[in-house]
């Protein structure tokens, strides 16, 4: 087993309304930053998990993603893995 | 008179609508009791309340954690009796995070929290436990107050045309088809985005969610 840093990156599926963004990219406008457009706004998880191998850590982020962490009906995700160091991530 | 039926309303780290759901069972005729949402379910029960509030503090995404929870886990067996569920707002969103209802409730657009009263009109859907002997067309007056009410199917608004008994008058949140309700295949599961419960008695500006509870409380006392 080794352990591994597993980041799950969690955003709105395109095409599905992101008033998030909408309304940052607005606050941002009126700070005086011309021409913002912000694609959208997600969300990030971290965490260390161990596991045999690269695979098997992606594959145990993949089945969480799949039961809990993601609403397929809103939402997509993009899932890193890199070997876990000493220090937080 | 029969007995009145037995109420549970699931109480979740973050609820704030357990009182006003607690006594509006009461008004209708209902015997409700507090229950934890970390216990599933007693046989006993034949309505499941799930009221509105930030279980767990909307953490991660509305209403994810709460459809863990053993309570919640239990309604499929309360259903399976014959009984009744009822989800608002919060509610609502536990519902659709533990796949009891389809679809999703996204954050409102335009985005914020908004708290007002407001009209919903029932559909020709409105039928079985939660509103027999509501024609369709009727008019509801009742309160809205969230900020992640924006219901989307992914099979767009022909997948929910017979399943949303309620339907809002002025879209307060961008939801697909102006839905503000959804029921479940067999009418006996009800996510309700506005809140009956809080549209219990006149003086505080409308009683026209009693309409809900009293329908479910015939319902059951017909139904054995």
């Amino acid at each position: 087993m080794a352990r591994y840093r597993v980041s799950v990156l969690v955003r709105p599926r395109p095409g599905v309304m992101d008033p998030q963004a909408e309304a940052v990219g607005e606050s941002l406008g009126s700070l005086g930053y011309p021409g913002i457009e912000v694609e959208w706004v997600g969300r990030t998880l971290t965490m260390v998990l161990d596991a045999p191998d690269r695979a098997a850590a992606r594959a145990t982020a993949d089945d969480m993603c799949a039961r809990i962490l993601v609403n397929p009906n809103l939402e997509t995700h993009e899932i890193t893995v890199t070997a876990a160091g000493d220090g937080p991530g | 008179m029969n007995a009145a039926p037995p109420a549970a309303v699931i109480v979740f780290p973050g609820s704030n609508g357990d009182r006003d759901l607690f006594e509006t069972f009461e008004r209708a005729g209902f015997a409700p009791a507090y229950h934890l949402s970390s216990e599933p379910l007693e046989p006993g029960v034949r309505v499941a309340g799930l009221p509105g509030g930030f279980s767990y503090g909307d953490y991660w995404r509305a209403g994810m954690l709460a459809s863990q929870a053993p309570a919640v886990r239990s309604l499929p067996d309360l259903v399976a009796r014959d009984g009744l569920v009822l989800g608002i707002c919060n509610g609502f969103q536990i519902l659709v995070e533990s796949d009891l209802l389809p679809g999703a409730l996204a954050g409102n657009a335009p985005p914020g929290f908004r708290h007002r009263w407001l009209e919903v009109e029932t559909t020709p859907a409105a039928a079985g436990p939660w509103f027999s002997g509501i024609a369709a067309g009727t008019v509801l007056r009742m309160p809205m107050a969230h900020g992640e009410g924006r219901y989307l199917h992914p099979d767009g608004p022909g997948a929910i045309a017979g399943r949303m008994p309620l339907r809002y008058r002025a879209n307060p949140n961008g939801s697909m088809a102006d839905a503000a309700a959804l029921l479940d295949e067999s009418g006996r599961i009800l996510g309700v985005m506005p809140h009956p419960e809080r549209a219990s008695e006149p003086d505080i500006g409308s009683d026209d969610g009693m309409a809900l509870f009293r329908s479910a409380r015939a319902w059951l006392e017909g139904s054995g």
